[in-house]
């Protein structure tokens, strides 16, 4: 025990010597202890008692002295800690202004790159609408020349319907003739006969003239107007069988003139088979042809429908990028929001940090009345749901109020 | 002819938005992005429809409407509200200022576009 440790316990110090009197009254007034000993033991006694005041006395200088340091320590800090906490509301400024700084960028970079998206999908649905406008242009010039087409053919058709007609009608004329020459043929071939029996009427005659001749020139001079008339009926014979191969050599030339008719007549009759023949086959050419052609009119009807159903939906889907593009004015306006309280908050850090007294600061100085500003520039519903979730602990999701319909007319 | 809609609004993605839906529906666009302009404008140009935006710097929608609607040139024009703005005393003073309808952005195209063949029949 030194004198620092009693210097520091004056308080216990005080306390044992106070028990230490009691101790030697008790003792020497009660008469435990012999007289002769009471006077040292009251002398000693007094002794401590002198030492202790002095210690008393020394520990409160030193005590007080120790108070003025801590005082003095304190005020430092203190100076000090307000000094840092301005320091540390002043560095708000430059954050507030950079955080500002990065939001209006972001601002501008969404609001360029919506712009941008817009002008792009703008120019895709222009493009597909020019191309619908070629395609459609070229349509209906394909439906002119398949209107042209069709008439055409409809007219090859109705040649070839007519030719036909004309082929029947020709092939009827053919036939008609064909049996008139047959006829004439067949009548010919009934002179044929004739001429044999006139030849044998014609010998038969002659013999008679050659007869009637000899048995003339036996008669003399009686017989000679007979033989004239032999020689005349001989004569006549002879012309008249003239006339039969004349007859029978006419007869010959109609024959052949007649057959010859009849073999031009099958020929036509051929040629007219193989005239129905290409004429079918015109006919299936201009039918396929048709119906090719009308095939490939609807494939491009059908390319046609499909390319308008691609860009109507190229069209519908530009229609949806726009009104989804939207979403940027309604960040613009989140983000500018967040800038507010920013600056609301950095003009109040301001506001503290200029105060010469850190210590007069009020209760009235917190941010809740920039919180409640916030609030009151609110224009969306998400920001006065996300501030009732946040600060008033609400659960939106719960909530009774009807929502509002997005489209009023009044 | 097409009719044709006056567009304010100081976003120029909305602007170009509402430009694009609306000419794609067939109808001829203008659009401002300053409300100052947009009033002396329709002072003295009348046009078949207004879409306007409510908050607005230099001056909000409301006021818009009240300055096109003591106008002569657009007194009984229709006046369509495109905005952010939920506030039900807002879409109240727009009513009572004379506004033909209140429309919250986003607003669909088909929406938008229903909208217009609404009040403009046989656009």
């Amino acid at each position: 025990m030194n004198l620092q440790y009693l210097q520091k316990n004056t308080k216990l110090v005080g306390a044992g010597l106070a028990g230490w009197l009691v101790g030697v009254g008790v003792l020497t007034f009660g008469g435990f202890v012999p007289t002769p000993y009471c006077n040292y033991l009251w002398a000693f006694s007094s002794g401590m008692m002198g030492m202790f005041t002095y210690l008393v006395i020394q520990s409160a200088g030193a005590a007080e002295k120790r108070k003025k340091q801590r005082a003095k320590e304190s005020d430092a800090d203190i100076a000090g800690k307000t000094q840092a906490l301005k320091q540390l509301l002043c560095s708000f400024s430059p954050l507030a202004g950079l955080l500002n700084a990065h939001l209006e960028t972001t601002n501008k970079l969404a609001d360029d790159a919506a712009t941008d998206i817009m002008e792009r999908v703008l120019k895709i649905s222009q493009r597909s609408e020019e191309f619908l406008k070629v395609f459609e242009q070229r349509r209906l010039e394909a439906q002119d020349i398949t209107a042209e087409a069709e008439n055409t053919m409809a007219s090859s058709q109705h040649l070839l319907e007519e030719m036909s007609a004309y082929r029947q009608k020709r092939e009827s004329h053919q036939q008609q003739q064909s049996e008139a020459i047959t006829d004439i043929a067949n009548k010919v071939e009934t002179f044929k006969p004739l001429i044999e029996v006139i030849r044998e009427v014609t010998k038969q005659t002659n013999l008679l003239a050659l007869n009637a001749a000899i048995e003339a020139a036996r008669a003399g001079e009686a017989g000679r107007g007979f033989a004239v008339v032999a020689d005349e009926v001989r004569t006549l014979s002879n012309q008249i069988e003239d006339a039969a191969a004349r007859i029978e050599d006419s007869v010959f030339q109609v024959s052949s003139t007649v057959d010859g008719q009849m073999d031009r007549l099958e020929e036509a009759q051929q040629s007219a088979v193989d005239e129905v023949e290409w004429l079918q086959t015109i006919n299936h050419s201009v039918n396929t042809l048709s119906n090719q052609f009308q095939k490939a009119v609807h494939t491009l009807d059908d390319l046609t429908d499909n390319t308008q159903e691609a860009v109507s939906y190229v069209r519908n889907s530009v229609l949806t990028v726009l009104s989804r593009s939207q979403f940027q004015d309604i960040a613009r306006q989140q983000i500018e929001q967040v800038q507010e309280g920013l600056n609301l908050c950095e003009a109040r850090f301001k506001v503290i940090s200029e105060q010469p007294d850190i210590s007069k600061l009020t209760t009235d100085q917190d941010l809740s009345d920039i919180i409640e500003s916030l609030r009151e520039g609110y224009t969306m519903k998400e920001q006065e749901d996300i501030h009732r979730e946040l600060l008033d602990g609400a659960d939106t999701s719960q909530s009774d109020e009807p929502e509002r319909p997005k489209i009023e007319l009044f | 002819m097409a009719k044709m809609i006056y567009v304010v609004d100081d976003s120029k993605t909305m602007l170009m938005s509402v430009r694009s839906t609306l000419e794609m529906a067939g109808y001829r666009v203008e659009t401002c992005d300053n409300p100052l302009n947009a009033v002396q404008h329709l002072n003295g140009n009348k046009v078949d429809l207004i879409i306007t935006d409510v908050n607005m710097p230099g001056m909000n929608g409301l006021e818009l409407i009240a300055k096109v609607r003591s106008s002569s040139a657009n007194r009984f024009t229709p006046i369509l509200t495109l905005t952010t703005e939920s506030q039900a005393q807002k879409r109240d003073e727009a009513k009572k200022l004379g506004a033909t309808g209140w429309l919250v952005k986003p607003v669909s195209a088909q929406d938008l576009t229903r909208v217009l063949r609404q009040i403009l029949p046989g656009a």
